[in-house]
């Protein structure tokens, strides 16, 4: 092994981290080279000098300054990244069947409020015989109090007539 | 402490919260230690370890559970110290950092100051020099050092901290220490 090879090697060795037979080879370049053993003592030092390097600590304020802000990441948890989704979301489904439950609430509400449809408007008799029917049976009893499904009643009437006259 | 467990669970829960707590409280000072010697700025340090909590908590459930918890926070934290950097365009410079250093040692708990104050003071002196010579590094070349030298890391560990592959760490420690080496000569080669 030449001498620039077990300098490369050296770090390896200090940390422990050649295979058997490299940090065989290593150690025979060394007893027999004083250059290169006094570079890896002087590398092992200092591994040692910068291991040995004091340490701070933190003191009780940091613990206090990060307690508040996770609290306040708790109240607000969309602002910091989180998205209020997630944090909704029933934690014992999947995604997509948790999903499911607002997307039915929201069919159902559009059923029922028809935001297309205009204020007043009924169905066409011809598109909602049922509906008519009962209307019109409403009628006949005299139980047809609202002015809007007067009107309905009208407009069924006529549409009936007309289809009578068509036939 | 069951980490699985913690990372399913709800992030508002006592639970998840408690267990979080005793992560912060077994890696805040390595994480503080490591962002301060990056830095050399102890009170952006401190805030910058609360960021790295922070964003640790924040993404608890993206955390891929086949990483250690310790080399997901140095990431965290490399992020964030590189981040910064490019933020103020330039790394700290060394007239800053001698300034600061003096301060910073003086914090630092000395082993046996009032038994031997003339070894104290020597010792002292020799941690600001290789503080210093830290700090001359550049910042890819220091935080390798740091990680693998003064954390304990391993060169795996480490390439997973920074995001690079393992032989990139290998090349930056054998570079790192090579110029800790000469700058720290004096020491290293007197010492007996």
């Amino acid at each position: 092994m030449t001498c620039d090879r077990a300098r490369t090697s050296l770090p390896e060795y200090i940390d422990g981290g050649l295979t058997p037979a490299a940090r065989f080879a290593v150690e025979a370049h060394l007893s027999g080279c004083e250059l290169c053993r006094a570079e890896c003592e002087a590398q092992r030092r200092l591994a040692r000098l910068l291991a040995s390097m004091p340490r701070r600590q933190l003191g009780a304020e940091f613990d206090a300054a990060l307690s508040a802000r996770i609290r306040e990441l708790k109240a607000a948890p969309e602002r910091a990244g989180t998205k209020l989704w997630t944090r909704l979301r029933l934690p014992m489904l999947p995604a997509w069947q948790a999903l499911a439950v607002p997307v039915a609430v929201a069919a159902l509400c559009l059923t029922l409020w028809r935001p297309w449809a205009q204020p007043g408007q009924t169905p066409r008799p011809s598109d909602h015989q049922a509906y008519t029917g009962r209307i019109m049976a409403a009628y006949d009893t005299g139980s047809v109090t609202d002015l809007a499904e007067s009107e309905a009643v009208d407009e069924a009437l006529r549409a009936s007539s007309v289809e009578r006259l068509i036939e | 402490m069951n980490l699985t467990n913690v990372l399913r669970a709800d992030p508002c829960s006592g639970e998840t919260t408690r267990a979080f707590d005793e992560i912060v409280q077994e890696h805040k000072n390595r994480i503080y230690n490591y962002i301060c010697r990056m830095t050399h700025d102890s009170p952006e340090a401190e805030d910058l370890t609360q960021e790295v909590f922070i964003k640790a908590y924040v993404s608890l459930r993206s955390f891929r559970h086949d990483a250690a918890i310790d080399t997901w926070l140095y990431r965290i934290a490399t992020n964030l110290v590189i981040d910064r950097f490019r933020r103020r365009k330039r790394v700290p410079q060394h007239r800053e950092m001698l300034e600061e250093e003096g301060d910073a040692l003086a914090d630092y708990p000395a082993t046996d100051r009032e038994s031997n104050p003339a070894a104290s003071a020597e010792l002292t002196e020799l941690q600001a020099h290789v503080q210093r010579a830290i700090a001359s590094l550049p910042p890819k070349l220091r935080s390798a050092v740091l990680l693998h030298d003064l954390e304990g890391l391993s060169q795996e560990e480490v390439a997973a901290a920074v995001g690079c592959p393992v032989g990139t760490v290998k090349s930056r420690l054998f570079n790192a220490r090579a110029l800790l080496r000469r700058k720290l000569a004096h020491y290293v080669e007197s010492e007996p």
